[in-house]
Order: C-alpha cells, then sequence, then structure tokens
C-alpha cells in the first residue's frame, strides 16, 4: 500500500512537465490557466511526498505539518488566481468575443 | 495574552495597513462608488499611520532582527527599509491617482483598496524568512496587481494587460513553488535561516549538506525559485511581459508596478540570496555553490541591462520606453546581488530607493503629459518643455538621474553598485554596465530633445499644478541626495539592512 | 570658508537664484548674470593675486568629508577637497573673466529663452570651475559630469540648423569616454584604497604595470575625445559650427581646456611612468592634429568652422607640448591653454558679429568687410595675427616654448609642429583676404554697420590679455613655476628610472616588462 517516495516526486515532476508543455503550447487560455493548476498542484504533491518522507525519517524542521498546510496554501492561491484569470478572461470576451491567446493583440508583445 | 498582543504589535503597520483597506472598501461601498477624493485623503493618512510606525519601528530596532507571529514574520531593518519606501511610494502613487486626469472616477475606492492590498502583500513579503509566507505575501501583492492591471475594464489594452500579466504571473508562481516545494523536500523545511544553516538537533538538513550529497536537485530548486523572483522583477528572460503590462495598466499602476512592486521583488530576492548563500557558518561547498549562482546572476545582469537598453531604444511611446528602461536598471540593480557581499546588497538597496525617486518622477511626468495631450509617443512631447517648465526641467532631473549622471542620486547610486561590483571582482560587468549608460543617453534624451530643442505645435496649455508640485518636489530630492544631503540617513539605512539580515540568519540557526 | 568654495558655488547660487526672476524681463535677466559673473571674476583675480607661484602644493585648500565607500580592506573616504596649485591657477582665473565676457556677447544673438541660457551658463560655469579647482577624483567627475548637460541644452536649444546633430554626436562623444574614465577611476581607487589625488600622485607607481596602463588609458580616452585629440575631433568641428557664439567662445576658451587639463593632472602628474612609456603615441597624435586640423581649415568654405578646425590643430600643439615631457614644453602647453581661450575665444566672437550683420557665415559671401567695418578689420586681423603667432603676441610665445621643449625631446616631432605653424598662417591669412580685403562685390554687405562700443569693450580686455602674455609672459608663467617645476623634475626623474630599468632588463632579463615599455617609448 505505501507508495515509495521516488514514485511520487517522479509522478510530480510528470506533472510539472505537463503544465509547462501545454502553457507553451495552447492557445486557448483556459486551458493554459489549467496548465498552471496542474503546475501548482505538481508542487502540492512534492510538498506531500517530502512531508511523509521527512516525518518518517523523524526530521520535522519546525513543525511536521509544514509540507500539507503549504500544500493548503497553495490550493488557496491557485483558487484566487482562478478566479481573478476568470474574470480577466471574461473581461476580455466581452471586448474580443475571443478566449484565444491569439486574441490578445493590441499591445506588440 | 500579554506576550500575543505584544507579538502583534511589532505587525502594527501590517494590521493598520489591513484596517486601512477595510475601511476604504466600505466607505466606498457606503458611497456607492461614486467620485470621492475623500477616499484618496483617508488612504494617505493611513498611509502616514503606517509610515510613522514603520519609523518608530526603525528607531526600536536595533542591529538585530526580531521574529514574531509563531517565527513566521520577521522583523529587521531590512525589512522596514523596503516597507518604508513602499509607503512613501504608495503615497504618491495614491497623489498620482487622485490627479490623475484621465482616471475612471467611478468605482476609485476599489482602486485604493487593489492599491492597499497589494502593498500589505510586499509588507509580509518582505520582512518573512519563512517561504510559505513569502510566497503568500508575493501572490497577494500578484493577485492585486493583476486586477489593477485590468482596472479599466471597457479597454482593450488594460484587459489585455492583465491578461498577459496573470497568465505569464501564474507561470512563475508554478515555477517558485515547485522549486520550494523541492527545497523542502531536500531541507525538511522552509525556514531560510534552516536551511542556510541547520545546527544539531533542530530538525533539519542545511542545504549545504543536501548539495554536498545531491547537487543536481538543489541546484534545479534554487533555480526555479530564483526564475519566480526573475519574473517578479522583470530580468531577462522572464521580462517578456514586462512592456505589455505596463504599457496597458493605467498609468498609476504602472507606476506603482515598476516601483513598489519591483523593489519588494527584489527584496524578497535579496534576502532569499542572502540567507541561503551569504551567512556566516554556511558550509565551504554552498559558498562556492553561492558564488556560481552569483556568476549566474552577474550574467543575468548584463543581459537584461543591455537587452533593455537596446529594447528602448526603439521605442516611439514613452510609457513602453519607461518600461524598457526599467528592465535595464534591473539589470544594475542585480550587479548588487551579483557581488554576493553585504556591501554590493547595500548598494543595491541603496540604487532601489534612487530608483523609487526618479522612476516615480518621470512616471508621474507621463501621467501629467497624457492628461495634457493625451497621448504617450515621445514625438507629441514637443515643445513641451516651453509650454509646461516646471514639470518639463524635472523631468529633466529624472533623466539625468535615470542616465546616472551627477549631481542626481542616479549617480551616486551606481557609483556605489560599481564600487561593490568592481570590489566583488566583476570588473567586465561594470564596463558593462559603463557602456549601457552610453546606449540609454540615446533615449533619455531623446525625450529632452523632444522637449526642449523641437519648436513647440500648438496645444491647449492644461495646467496640473498639484502634480507639477510633487514632480518638482521628487526632482529637488533627486538632486538633493545625490548632492550627498541625505547621505547619512540613507547610505546608513542601506547598510544596516544587509548587515541586520546577516546577523538574524546566524541567530535563527543557532536557535 | 575658502575662496574657492564661493569661486564653485557662486554661479550655480546665482543660476537658482536667476531661476526665480520673472522670464520676460530680459534686461534684468542680462544684468543679474553679468552681476554674478562679475562677482566672481573679481574673486578670481583675489586668487590670482593671492595665489603664490612659487609652491608647487595646492593652496587655499578646503576639505571636508563627504561620504565613503567600503571597499575589501576598509573604508575609503570620498572627500569634498578643493585646491588651487600651479597646473589649474590659470584656467581658473580665465574661465572667471571670460564669462562676464560671455554674457555680454549673448546680447546679440539670445533672444528667445534668456533666463533658461543664463541659468545653464551658470551651472557650467560651476561644473567647469569645480573640474579645475577638486582635488579628489570623485569630486571631479562629479563637476566633469555637472559641466557637461548645460552645454547640450545650450547647443541644442540656441544653436544652429544642424544643432540637433550636433549636441547629440557631441553628448554621445564625451559621455562614452567620461563613463570609460569613472570605470578606470574606481578601479585606481579601489587599488590604491583612496580617492585624494594628492595622495594618489606619489602611489599609482604600487599598482602592476598592466593595471596601471589601462586606467592610464582609460583616463587619456576620455581627455583625448575632449580636447579633442585627433581620431576624436569630428565632434567639435559640428558642435562649434552650431553652437551660439557664446555657446562657442565657452567652448573654445574652456571647455576643451577641461580635456588638456585632464590630460596634464590624470594624465601626466598622476601616471608619469605611463607618461613616459606611451609619450611617443601623444606626440604622434598631436603633431598630426596640428597638420590636419591646419588642412581641414584650409578646405573649409564657412568661416567659423573654419576657426572650429583651427582649434584642433592648436590645441594638437598643446598636447605636443604637454607629451614632450620637458619643462619648458609643459609650460608652453599651460600657457597655450590661455593663449587657445584667448585667441579662438575672440576669433569666434568676431564671426558671430560678423554672423548677426549678415546671416551667413560662407566666405564666399563676404570680400570688402574692411572697407565698411574698419574698426572691425583692425580687431579681426589683430585676432589672426594673435592666433597664428605673430611675435610680440600671445600665440607667439606658447608656440615657441612647446616647439622647444618638443625638440629637446624628439626634434622630428617638433619639425612638423613647425610646418603646423606655417600652415595655420596660411590659413588665417587666406581667410583674411577672402573677409576684409579685396573687392565688396556683395550688395548687401554695402551697408554693413562697424561694430559698437559694447562690442568693442567685450573684445578689449582679452586683447589686452593678449598682449600682456605676448610682451611679459613671465608675469603668468611664474604662477605656474612652482608646480610645473616639480611636475617636470618628476617626470624626469621618471625617464631616467625608466631607462635604467630598461638597462639592467637588458643586462639581466629579469625585468621583461620594463624592456617592452622601453622599447615602445622610444
Amino acid at each position: 500500500m505505501n507508495v515509495p517516495t521516488e514514485h511520487l516526486l517522479a509522478l510530480a515532476a510528470i506533472l510539472f512537465s505537463l503544465g509547462v508543455l501545454g502553457f507553451l503550447t495552447r492557445k486557448n487560455l483556459i486551458i493554459v490557466l489549467a496548465s498552471i493548476e496542474l503546475m501548482l498542484n505538481a508542487a502540492n504533491l512534492t510538498f506531500v511526498a517530502g512531508s511523509r518522507a521527512w516525518a518518517a525519517e523523524g526530521v520535522t524542521g519546525g513543525s511536521p505539518l509544514q509540507g500539507p498546510i503549504f500544500s493548503l496554501f497553495v490550493i488557496l492561491v491557485a483558487a484566487a488566481e482562478a478566479a481573478v484569470g476568470l474574470a480577466l478572461i471574461i473581461a476580455l470576451y466581452r471586448l474580443k468575443q475571443s478566449v484565444a491567446l491569439d486574441s490578445a493583440g493590441e499591445l506588440k508583445g | 495574552m500579554n506576550a500575543y498582543i505584544e507579538q502583534m504589535g511589532l505587525i502594527a503597520p501590517e494590521l493598520v495597513l489591513t484596517a486601512l483597506s477595510l475601511f476604504v472598501l466600505t466607505w466606498d461601498l457606503l458611497k456607492k462608488g461614486r467620485n470621492s477624493d475623500h477616499i484618496g485623503y483617508a488612504t494617505l493618512v493611513g498611509l502616514a499611520v503606517t509610515g510613522w510606525l514603520l519609523l518608530q519601528q526603525w528607531g526600536m530596532l536595533g542591529d538585530k532582527g526580531t521574529q514574531t507571529a509563531f517565527g513566521m514574520v520577521t522583523i529587521d531593518r531590512f525589512g522596514t527599509f523596503f516597507k518604508l519606501f513602499t509607503v512613501g511610494s504608495m503615497a504618491v502613487v495614491t497623489l498620482f491617482v487622485m490627479l490623475d486626469k484621465n482616471e475612471r472616477k467611478h468605482g476609485i475606492g476599489e482602486y485604493y483598496f487593489l492599491l492597499i492590498g497589494a502593498s500589505i502583500g510586499a509588507f509580509f513579503m518582505v520582512s518573512t524568512n519563512n517561504l510559505l509566507l513569502l510566497m503568500l505575501g508575493l501572490e497577494l501583492l500578484s493577485l492585486a496587481s493583476y486586477s489593477l492591471a485590468g482596472f479599466h475594464k471597457g479597454s482593450k489594452r488594460s484587459a489585455e494587460a492583465a491578461l498577459k500579466y496573470i497568465v505569464f504571473g501564474g507561470l512563475s508562481a508554478g515555477v517558485m513553488l515547485y522549486g520550494i516545494s523541492l527545497l523542502y523536500g531536500l531541507t525538511g523545511t522552509l525556514d531560510l535561516g534552516l536551511m542556510g544553516h541547520a545546527p544539531e538537533g533542530s530538525g533539519a538538513v542545511s542545504l549545504a549538506t543536501q548539495f554536498d550529497a545531491s547537487p543536481i536537485p538543489v541546484a534545479i530548486a534554487v533555480v526555479l525559485v530564483l526564475a519566480g523572483f526573475a519574473y517578479k522583477v522583470s530580468v531577462v528572460p522572464f521580462h517578456f511581459w514586462t512592456p505589455d503590462v505596463y504599457e496597458g495598466a493605467p498609468t498609476p499602476v504602472t507606476t506603482f508596478l515598476a516601483v513598489g512592486s519591483k523593489a519588494a521583488g527584489f527584496a524578497a530576492l535579496l534576502r532569499f540570496v542572502g540567507a541561503l548563500f551569504l551567512t556566516d557558518g554556511v558550509d565551504a561547498s554552498i559558498v562556492a555553490y553561492g558564488d556560481r549562482i552569483g556568476f549566474l546572476l552577474a550574467i543575468l545582469a548584463a543581459i537584461t541591462m543591455t537587452l533593455g537598453n537596446l529594447s528602448a531604444l526603439r521605442q516611439g511611446s514613452l510609457k513602453r520606453m519607461l518600461a524598457y528602461s526599467s528592465i535595464a536598471h534591473a539589470g544594475y540593480v542585480l550587479m548588487g546581488a551579483a557581488s554576493m557581499t553585504s556591501e554590493g546588497f547595500a548598494a543595491a538597496m541603496f540604487y532601489l530607493a534612487a530608483y523609487y525617486c526618479m522612476n516615480l518622477g518621470a512616471f508621474g511626468f507621463l501621467i501629467y503629459f497624457e492628461g495634457v495631450t493625451g497621448k504617450d509617443d515621445i514625438d507629441s512631447l514637443k515643445g513641451m518643455g516651453w509650454r509646461h517648465p516646471v514639470v518639463a526641467w524635472s523631468m529633466v532631473v529624472f533623466l539625468v538621474a535615470l542616465t546616472g549622471l551627477p549631481p542626481t542620486v542616479g549617480f551616486y547610486g551606481k557609483l556605489i553598485l560599481f564600487y561593490a561590483a568592481i570590489d566583488a571582482g566583476l570588473a567586465w560587468l561594470v564596463i558593462i554596465a559603463a557602456i549601457n549608460s552610453v546606449i540609454s543617453l540615446f533615449y533619455y534624451f531623446r525625450v529632452a530633445k523632444s522637449m526642449f530643442l523641437t519648436e513647440p505645435v500648438p496645444q491647449v496649455p492644461m495646467r496640473q499644478h498639484g502634480l507639477a508640485g510633487i514632480l518638482c518636489v521628487l526632482a529637488v530630492v533627486t538632486v538633493l541626495a545625490g548632492l550627498g544631503a541625505f547621505k547619512d540617513p540613507l547610505r546608513g539605512w542601506a547598510d544596516e539592512g544587509p548587515a541586520s539580515l546577516e546577523i538574524y540568519a546566524t541567530d535563527a540557526g543557532s536557535r | 570658508m575658502s575662496m574657492l568654495v564661493w569661486i564653485t558655488f557662486l554661479p550655480l547660487l546665482g543660476a537658482i537664484g536667476i531661476a526665480f526672476l520673472p522670464a520676460t524681463n530680459t534686461r534684468l535677466l542680462r544684468q543679474a548674470a553679468l552681476g554674478v559673473t562679475s562677482l566672481v571674476a573679481v574673486l578670481g583675480l583675489f586668487l590670482w593675486s593671492s595665489f603664490d607661484g612659487s609652491i608647487a602644493e595646492p593652496q587655499h585648500g578646503f576639505v571636508r568629508d563627504w561620504f565613503t565607500v567600503a571597499l575589501g580592506a576598509g573604508d575609503v573616504p570620498i572627500r569634498f577637497a578643493l585646491g588651487v596649485d600651479g597646473i589649474s591657477i590659470l584656467l581658473v582665473v580665465l574661465t572667471t573673466i571670460l564669462m562676464p565676457i560671455v554674457v555680454l556677447s549673448s546680447h546679440g544673438h539670445i533672444e528667445h529663452r534668456v533666463k533658461e541660457f543664463f541659468v545653464w551658463l551658470l551651472v557650467m560655469q560651476a561644473g567647469m570651475l569645480g573640474v579645475f579647482l577638486s582635488l579628489d577624483l570623485v569630486l571631479f567627475y562629479f563637476f566633469w559630469e555637472v559641466s557637461l548637460v548645460p552645454l547640450y541644452f545650450i547647443v541644442g536649444i540656441w544653436g544652429g540648423e544642424r544643432r540637433l546633430y550636433a549636441t547629440i554626436k557631441f553628448f554621445l562623444y564625451t559621455v562614452a569616454g567620461s563613463l570609460v574614465m569613472l570605470v578606470g577611476m574606481i578601479a585606481l581607487i579601489y587599488g590604491l584604497q583612496s580617492s585624494d589625488l594628492m595622495d594618489l600622485i606619489g602611489r599609482t607607481g604600487e599598482l602592476p604595470v598592466a593595471t596601471q596602463t589601462w586606467i592610464f588609458f582609460s583616463f587619456a580616452l576620455a581627455f583625448a575625445i575632449k580636447v579633442p585629440v585627433l581620431p576624436f575631433h569630428t565632434w567639435l568641428a559640428d558642435a562649434h559650427t552650431e553652437a551660439p557664439t557664446s555657446g562657442s567662445v565657452l567652448l573654445a576658451g574652456v571647455l576643451l581646456k577641461m580635456g588638456t587639463y585632464g590630460l596634464l593632472r590624470f594624465g601626466i602628474q598622476l601616471f608619469p611612468g605611463m607618461a613616459v612609456s606611451y609619450s611617443s603615441v601623444f606626440l604622434v597624435l598631436g603633431a598630426l592634429g596640428i597638420v590636419y586640423g591646419a588642412f581641414l581649415a584650409m578646405a573649409q568654405t564657412d568661416l567659423k568652422r573654419l576657426v572650429a578646425c583651427s582649434s584642433v590643430s592648436h590645441l594638437g600643439f598643446v598636447v605636443l607640448g604637454l607629451f614632450a615631457l620637458t619643462e619648458p614644453g609643459i609650460r608652453g602647453a599651460v600657457l597655450q591653454m590661455v593663449n587657445h581661450g584667448l585667441s579662438t575665444g575672440l576669433l569666434f566672437l568676431l564671426v558671430g558679429m560678423l554672423y548677426e550683420r549678415t546671416h551667413t557665415r560662407m566666405l564666399d559671401r563676404f570680400g570688402g568687410i574692411a572697407t565698411v567695418m574698419p574698426l572691425y578689420a583692425i580687431f579681426f586681423v589683430f585676432t589672426v595675427l594673435s592666433s597664428a603667432g605673430l611675435p610680440g603676441l600671445n600665440g607667439f610665445v606658447g608656440e615657441y616654448m612647446i616647439l622647444a621643449g618638443t625638440f629637446e625631446a624628439s626634434p622630428l616631432w617638433a619639425a612638423v609642429g613647425v610646418t603646423g605653424v606655417i600652415f595655420g598662417a596660411v590659413y588665417l591669412l587666406m581667410a583674411t583676404r577672402r573677409v576684409l580685403f579685396g573687392a565688396l562685390v556683395h550688395d548687401a554687405n554695402k551697408k554693413l554697420a562697424d561694430i559698437n562700443a559694447r562690442e568693442i569693450g567685450i573684445m578689449l580686455p582679452l586683447c589686452v590679455l593678449c598682449i600682456w602674455i605676448g610682451v611679459q609672459p613671465n608675469t603668468f608663467l611664474d604662477k605656474t613655476a612652482g608646480s610645473l617645476d616639480a611636475l617636470a623634475k618628476r617626470v624626469e626623474q621618471e625617464r631616467i628610472d625608466q631607462e635604467r630599468g630598461q638597462a639592467i632588463g637588458r643586462i639581466e632579463f629579469d625585468a621583461p616588462s620594463a624592456t617592452t615599455e622601453g622599447e615602445e617609448s622610444r
């Protein structure tokens, strides 16, 4: 039942890479936001995995719950970011009727 | 309970700001979003109280920092230095918002609310050794900034700027968080002090120990976190959002992004690098690694300033030009960090203080000029110097300061930076920076040329006395600080910052 | 407080005061500017009379702590140190005396934006005086840059048609040079842990030769651009031509001297060893500058440009004299700096007066001016003769001393310099002929008014000085004697040391650096 820590870390790294890949290749703004969520969740997984590993070794710098608590905060941050991000996407959609990243061409990038 | 209240007393400035933000929001709701300068005045009063509290705190603090809120918040002179300047720049930005003719006056209370929220984020970000609080502060600052950038809902440019900002901001947050999670996984702590130096029985493993065992994950983690900071302070190659966001955002917001937000980012960057690599008692292996990080930062600094300056050359819009110039200045400040010495850090802090003065001035000029002409390209500045002499000559002072020529604080700041870099053996970087100053001369003085050396085009003279007054004061400060009138407080403060950082970090280790 | 502080900061105070005067009252503005500059000139004369020329060390010193920089071993104090010695006294007094004349000369052509003009003029004066008076490296650089921005506006706002081009070019050249100097300066301060000029002067030899070399050249580059020495001369012709008359007078009279002064102070005095090693480079450049400048001047059709090119030639003499590194050479060069300020300043004033009347500077638009403007012609001929080095006038003394000094060091380049004197006479007299004499062909020129009392009043003091220097140069040379003798002795000592080191190196094969240096200096 006990998943090895290395496996968790590898999964997190894969998730993170997928997130970066998605961010770089997709044009739809919603998907881009989703890719960012993926990256944040990779961080969550690493936090939790790290926390478990350190607890098993008895090493807990400060508090044993630092890792899981950080994950909770990351979930919070992700939610806030999604909220602001979607609001801005809606604002742009009202002006341009599109949610493609390319439609943001007003400013010479 | 008493101890708890005492601990809260240490974060009184932050609490005042939080109360102020809620007060402003409520008042705006009661007023139903009608235009009101009163909210602006209330904000200014709140900021003044905060500033006063910070000054008290500065006097109270010794060389050593102190921790509060269960060790999450670190109050030291390094952080207080940046908080003071955040409050100062906020006050000026508030005045800009009040005086900006192009600013929509409806719902202005939310504007102030978001600005204050952003500065609360900046406050926590600069005064913590804990990566969790640092991240939360950074996110609060960022989220408020995203909303501010898109504050002009009806404007395509504003909406687009905000969107670009949040998309790239989200990426950088993801990258940075992943880096932090790796650091946590490697060391078992979120405290930077313990990461730098973990004594026996502290329940953590120092980064140096882990670096000896497995250098590659440590390198990846540190570089990922640095990338997050690099985004915040717009260092190449994480700079590409800067010109677009600066151009599209409302100009007072741009001012805050270029000044307050960037300085807070640098503060966190300096603290991160300082705690991990600069403290006494860290192992030799990590110091050697720190030197490599310093070299990486030096290369980034060189590329950043060169690219920023070269791109600024091609800009027709004053706003975009200032955006690229702020990228170039990030490169100069990075020189101080790259030197990896306390002197270098102090120089970087002093240069940031100088940068506050001259960039607030330059953006204030931009707001004034947009209010007069409704445009932001350099060519429509023609002859402005003769129609609005006070503002224009003040701008010349800022331009001279930005170029780094005496008798302004820009020269003084650059001089100290150059010394620090040469001291750290980065003579090549100093030469590149000097060449860059020559390049920057081109585009900065294009503004002066447009204002004074070309004949005026007919314009409707619209004087804005309030803004002109602020600019004038800023210009005088820029010159006086350059002449050394404020040398003792400012230099002293900047010098004490890294000192408190260093001592604190060692102290945390032995706890 | 020392008199020097007043001399430096009075113009600045005046500038601030004038900034608050009403912009419309031109008369008041002119009087205020004249008042301030005259006051400074009086102070300058006091300084002159109380200055003891036999002392080598700086006098009237004023030292205050400014700020410190933390460098390696400890804190290095940067001080606000002013002082005047034989190297700078002539230039300081020249600057103070020239300024009221510049203010007066602005009457004809500065009619718009008079206030801003005087403000910048006075800021520039403060910068220039600070450059000559500061005895601290950082303070020197501070003033060096302060004097730069005003000229940008003076040329850019009140200049001629191609002023934008000229301004950018001038600004770019000089700032590029000075930033390179800044890097060298910081390296020097870092290397020797001091920024006190008098302290550094004896100690530069402690640095490794390679470091000395690049620092020396970083300084030399900045000054060479300012002078300008040959390959960098192009900005000068444009800036001079496009500047308003007052600006040109100031540029020729004082600003270019900042370059030659820097070469003397920071090139030769600070790095005597390097100056000895690389003197031949500067001798070549100086001599080429003399000849090339003369040829350029001959080819010009624009009278003002001709005068500007003659500056290149004349300043070539100064560089030649300085890097001859002999006592008469250096003393002659210092005197020639003043001479050039007087003669070329006069020439620009004369060109300006003619331009105000005819609105052209083209040589072919003149001819026969002497018949309608006889007084003008007298002054013109006088100035041309002074500039060309007629015995009895100032130019002769300076050029003679320089050539004598150069002959001692290198007969070849002295000979090249002599040809420059001849070419100088040729183009100046050719210009005189084309402007003043011949037939009065252009109708427009027939009704020209002769120069008035104000214009004579501006030029007369300068002419008196020209004659004074020509007849009794010792009045001026004596003031410089103490410092320059000491300097020449040090350089001579350095030369002997190097030759000895070279000899030893040849015998023992253990001093390779000294050997390569020696080879380059021959």
